[in-house]
């Protein structure tokens, strides 16, 4: 068995996760389709991201290998004790407390979308009509409220100190993250009794992939938390996604934009150290997705978590899913090294088609001037960069489709599909890998309904490419093919340029924020230190 | 132009409340906190039972977790609830008290100054009241010698503040014995070295002290003996599994046979490795039938464990990094952080080591070992807010031994030094000229409140209770409340002992915190929310 463990840092990162384990669940029921010959029943190991557990009633479990941190109320509705402890925590209440001297405070109840209502509706067996499993968008306030996945009563772990969205005290300085880990150990100890517990079961671990929103606090607390892990886990593998959603990046003021660059810097300098491969991700904009061809086909709202996250997850779920196929698997190790084979090329970047878009009826085949391709870490568009490395995975491309058209030619129908990816307007690179498969990007109900214009299978309804209409309507799409790309590339520099940009000009002594009494504190020489990686970086990837 | 005025010009949003406005809102935070806290101080105080958004439960007496869980909106009440659970961090408890005491100091002060006096007069009162209780806590204070019975006595009183009778006598023990093992005389005590385990069954009051180590994790090979006899005891900190280093990643072998190369020289040092524990396990045990047993800090993959199967011996994976220390106080032998220096004499050794198993979760117990100095706490109770509650008290008690060792003093409970504190003050009051008395009588009047409240959480009349017992310290007795009769009792022999050092923090803390809430005449907030809207003020 070759584990992974993920870990979720952050309100944001926990967004994303959702999404990701609602699609890992899908999963578990999807069957690819039946023409495809070739095809196992189950072409992913799911024991790499699940384990399996037993209740002390001996009741079975199947839960994610997964650790998620998040602040008070960031949880919502999520009882953590509710898949090991099913009769209601009370029953057991000891009598040998006076009753009378018991006073009871009640939290008001954190409120249940309508998604989740139905979820416990259909665990106690009654079945949902079509469409009643529609997800309202402005019922989403958090990610639990759509989240599909029971988990491990030792997965979550609430920090101390802070609230959710806090004006008192808000989470906001990359220094309150380290002090709030070590209050968080001080009291939980979630590094010994819960984050060992899940490696200590792990035979072959074959990485880390950590989520990890970095415009706030959490980027402190990941830093500090990865610096524990290094110490047990020298050598192992760590993909870290750095995250940053546009509600983040909206600074009312000059400070707040200052401590939030700064929050940036000191995240990515630390994070990427401390990680195998580092991908930064900011959320999807309405101007950056408009410059791709899918951009047609989906129709989301900027300003949603849930909807952002969602497009984040899907490219997140296949960039590593080579490391999860039972056949032809290439292990995290092995996909590390190929993308980071200079050993200095740690920051990389991630993209992603959604859809890729195929024609239901005709050679897949790329259409129109524009990339399918949506950079989540650089956004730089219709940029042929040159890549150091890259990874591309392939979803959903089926042979026949192919043999349909080599039938009868010369020609093998891998020749096409070189042919396919040659078209790509993508750089070259010299280490490069790709992964093509049968199993599509499978869409759970908890996913955004904000695709247009594509059949159930996720295919273009249409096969007039070079129309400039339109599609309208949503369509209900069960699963749909799909690229991702995961690259060390030279866009990388815009994007460290733009960072060093944004504090070049910040006067360290006007940030107090950042300078603590206690643990955690930042000093002017880290943050000098930090802004001098990030030149140093931008060298490599100038090349 | 003020500050205040200042402030509205550069931010036209930010609110201003002064003077008398601003030292309401804090009057107004510091006792309704009070209020919250009030009914569970003493070992007659209500449960708090917090139940969470999303149904979560949590029992509670303690007030410093009760501030931690509860949601405080009002920015007064959340900084004296920081200030106050900071005095947790040192000292292990007080944290209800100094809340208590803040509310009570404050309320007291704004009868003085609603009459017209400054806050400053009221404050230097404070401080000149909060030195002399301060040297008069050290004539009240009793110089004991500290033998199990005190200990026992210390840590009884602290418990029974937190948690049921029958629970905290289980515990009053536990918590003395864990800590007298791994006190070492003119040592510091490291609390770290008691192990506290937790586990899901049964009920709380089988909680005991195990003299020896409790992990929670076992074996991961189906061959390795569940119960070992008589064993050498190996502590590692060495990797036994096949680790890919980047290098002999993806780009730098051409072929597979190449690679097939690699792999198998990095799967030679693993083997290399275990070969001389192997043999410092024959070597040691030969065939005379003693087991011998490997923790280890880092990670044994299947090939190694079957390697250690096969030799019998039992071997545990990705230890806590504090059992590594653990181990050696416990088993003897020295930690190896390489197999390259084993010898028999980095060995220890336990009578007996076994695993159990409880659902999914696998414990090894370590135990009967010779003398050993660190010990674990098994915790055990029906569901995980009663362990929740059960463990927070244990570390309680533990600080509350801890720090009776180290002080070398104990101050008699059950409300008697606040008794005894107050006559003293208003008798010093006398010795001071000037305005300033009126703080040192409101200081005075301030800490009757603990044993006002521990009485009338015992459901008796407050002031009843004060009197009575102000009246038989006049006679010269040391005297405290009793709880269960209402009348009055003698802690010393009763044995009902406070900690020195934390009712020594209580007073210097509680009158610190007042002091500066006393002293703010200008609140201002530049957010969105209103001061007003929070704190219900007109």
């Amino acid at each position: 068995m070759h584990e992974i463990v993920t870990l979720q840092f952050g309100h944001y990162a926990n967004f994303v996760g959702t999404h990701f384990w609602n699609t890992q669940e899908a999963h578990f029921n999807y069957q690819p389709s039946a023409q495809d010959n070739d095809a196992t029943p189950e072409p992913l190991d799911h024991d790499c991201l699940y384990r399996t557990g037993i209740t002390n009633r001996g009741t079975e479990t199947y839960t994610p290998r997964a650790m998620i941190f998040d602040l008070k109320g960031g949880f919502g509705s999520i009882n953590k004790y509710r898949l090991y402890e099913s009769e209601s925590a009370l029953d057991h209440y000891d009598l040998s407390w006076d009753p009378s001297k018991m006073e009871t405070f009640q939290e008001e109840e954190y409120s249940k979308s309508a998604y989740q209502k139905h979820l416990e509706e259909e665990e106690m067996g009654i079945t949902m009509e079509e469409g009643e499993d529609d997800i309202e968008m402005n019922e989403i306030k958090t990610w639990s409220n759509f989240s599909r996945v029971y988990f491990h009563p030792k997965s979550m772990v609430n920090v101390s100190g802070y609230q959710l969205n806090s004006e008192f005290m808000p989470f906001d300085v990359f220094s309150y993250g380290r002090s709030a880990f070590v209050e968080t150990e001080k009291e939980k100890e979630s590094y010994d009794e819960n984050f060992r517990l899940f490696t200590e079961e792990c035979d072959q671990l074959q990485g880390f992939q950590v989520m990890a929103d970095i415009l706030d606090g959490w980027g402190g607390f990941a830093t500090s938390y990865l610096e524990q892990l290094r110490e047990d886990f020298p050598k192992a593998t760590v993909v870290t996604y750095g995250l940053s959603d546009n509600q983040m990046r909206k600074s009312s003021t000059m400070k707040e934009s200052q401590i939030s660059a700064v929050n940036e810097v000191l995240s990515m300098t630390n994070l990427s150290g401390l990680s195998s491969f580092y991908i930064p991700i900011r959320a999807p904009s309405l101007s950056t997705v408009d410059t791709t061809e899918w951009s047609k086909y989906i129709q989301f709202d900027p300003s949603s978590r849930y909807h952002t996250s969602a497009i984040i997850s899907a490219g997140i779920d296949s960039a590593l899913l080579p490391c999860r196929l039972r056949h032809n698997v290439i292990h995290m190790p092995d996909l590390v090294g190929l993308l980071n084979w200079r050993n200095i090329t740690t920051i990389g970047t991630l993209s992603v088609a959604l859809p890729f878009p195929f024609g239901a009826a005709t050679l897949p085949r790329l259409i129109g001037p524009h990339s399918p391709l949506l950079d989540l870490s650089s956004w730089k568009m219709n940029l042929v960069d040159k890549a150091f490395s890259h990874s591309l995975v392939l979803r959903g491309l089926e042979m026949n489709q192919f043999t349909k058209y080599t039938t009868g030619t010369q020609r093998a129908p891998n020749e096409l599909v070189e042919e396919l990816l040659g078209t790509l307007p993508i750089g070259k690179s010299l280490s490069d890998s790709r992964t093509i498969t049968a199993l599509k990007y499978p869409i759970p109900t908890s996913y955004p309904r904000f695709f247009k214009g594509l059949t159930l299978d996720g295919y273009l309804e249409t096969d007039n490419y070079s129309s400039n209409i339109r599609p309208d309507g949503t369509s209900k799409v069960n699963s749909m093919p799909t690229l991702t790309r995961l690259a060390a590339s030279s866009t990388t520099r815009w994007q460290l340029q733009m960072l060093s940009n944004s504090v070049k000009k910040i006067d360290w002594r006007l940030l107090p924020q950042f300078q603590l009494d206690g643990p955690g504190s930042v000093c002017s020489e880290e943050f000098t230190e930090a802004k001098e990686i990030i030149l140093d970086m931008y060298d490599i990837y100038n090349e | 132009m003020s500050g205040a005025s200042a402030v509205s010009l550069i931010n036209p949003n930010s609110e201003v409340a002064r003077r008398g406005q601003a030292l309401q809102l804090n009057i107004n935070g510091a006792v309704g906190l009070m209020e919250v806290v009030r009914s569970n101080l003493g070992p007659k105080g209500t449960i708090k039972m917090l139940v969470s958004g999303a149904g979560d439960i949590k029992l509670t007496k303690d007030g410093k977790v009760l501030l931690s869980e509860m949601q405080i909106q009002n920015p007064t009440a959340a900084m004296i609830a920081r200030a106050a659970t900071a005095q947790d961090e040192i000292t292990g408890d007080g944290t209800t008290s100094i809340v208590m005491l803040v509310g009570e100091f404050m309320k007291q002060a704004d009868r003085h100054i609603s009459e017209g006096l400054h806050p400053r007069i009221i404050t230097e009162g404070f401080e000149l009241a909060k030195k002399e209780s301060l040297l008069f806590l050290d004539t009240f204070a009793v110089k004991k010698e500290i033998d199990r019975e005190l200990l026992l006595s210390v840590a009884r009183t602290s418990l029974r503040t937190k948690v049921h009778r029958a629970l905290a006598d289980t515990l009053t023990e536990a918590v003395v014995d864990a800590v007298l093992t791994i006190y070492r005389e003119n040592e510091p005590i490291d609390l770290h070295m008691v192990e506290i385990m937790a586990m899901q069954h049964r009920s709380e009051t089988d909680t005991r002290l195990v003299r020896g180590l409790v992990m929670d994790h076992g074996a991961r090979h189906p061959d390795m003996p569940k119960k070992v006899k008589d064993a050498y005891v190996l502590t590692l900190n060495v990797s036994l599994e096949y680790e890919k280093s980047e290098i002999n990643s993806g780009f730098f072998y051409s072929s597979a046979e190449q690679r097939e190369k690699l792999v198998e020289s990095e799967r030679k040092f693993v083997d290399e490795k275990l070969k001389k524990i192997v043999d410092l396990k024959k070597q040691v045990c030969g065939d005379s039938g003693k087991g011998f047993v490997i923790i280890n800090q880092k990670g044994i993959d299947p090939l190694s464990l079957d390697v250690l199967a096969k030799n019998g011996i039992l071997a545990l994976r990705r230890a806590k990094r504090r059992n590594m220390e653990r181990m050696q106080l416990i088993c003897g032998g020295i930690a190896q952080n390489s197999v390259d220096d084993l010898s028999p004499e980095v060995l220890g050794w336990a009578g007996t080591i076994y695993e159990h198993t409880l659902g999914e979760e696998k414990f090894t117990f370590v135990e009967d070992v010779k003398e050993p100095s660190s010990a674990t706490i098994l915790i055990k109770g029906p569901n995980p807010h009663t362990i929740h509650q059960t463990k927070d008290a244990i570390r309680d008690g533990l600080r509350a031994v801890k720090n009776t060792l180290e002080d070398g003093l104990v101050v008699p409970g059950a409300g008697a030094f606040q008794v005894a504190l107050h006559s003293h003050l208003l008798k010093f009051k006398d010795t001071v000229k000037g305005r300033v008395k009126a703080g040192i009588t409101s200081f005075a009047e301030g800490v009757l409140v603990i044993p006002k409240t521990l009485a009338s959480n015992g459901g008796f009349d407050p002031m009843d209770v004060i009197i009575t017992m102000q009246e038989e310290y006049q006679d010269g007795h040391i005297v405290g409340v009793d709880l269960q009769s209402g009348e009055t009792l003698d802690p010393v022999a009763e044995g009902i002992w406070d900690n020195y050092r934390v009712v020594r923090n209580m007073i210097q803390n509680a009158s610190v915190i007042a002091t500066n809430f006393l002293l703010v005449d200008e609140m201002m907030r530049a957010g969105r929310s209103s001061l007003k809207a929070d704190n219900g003020m007109e």
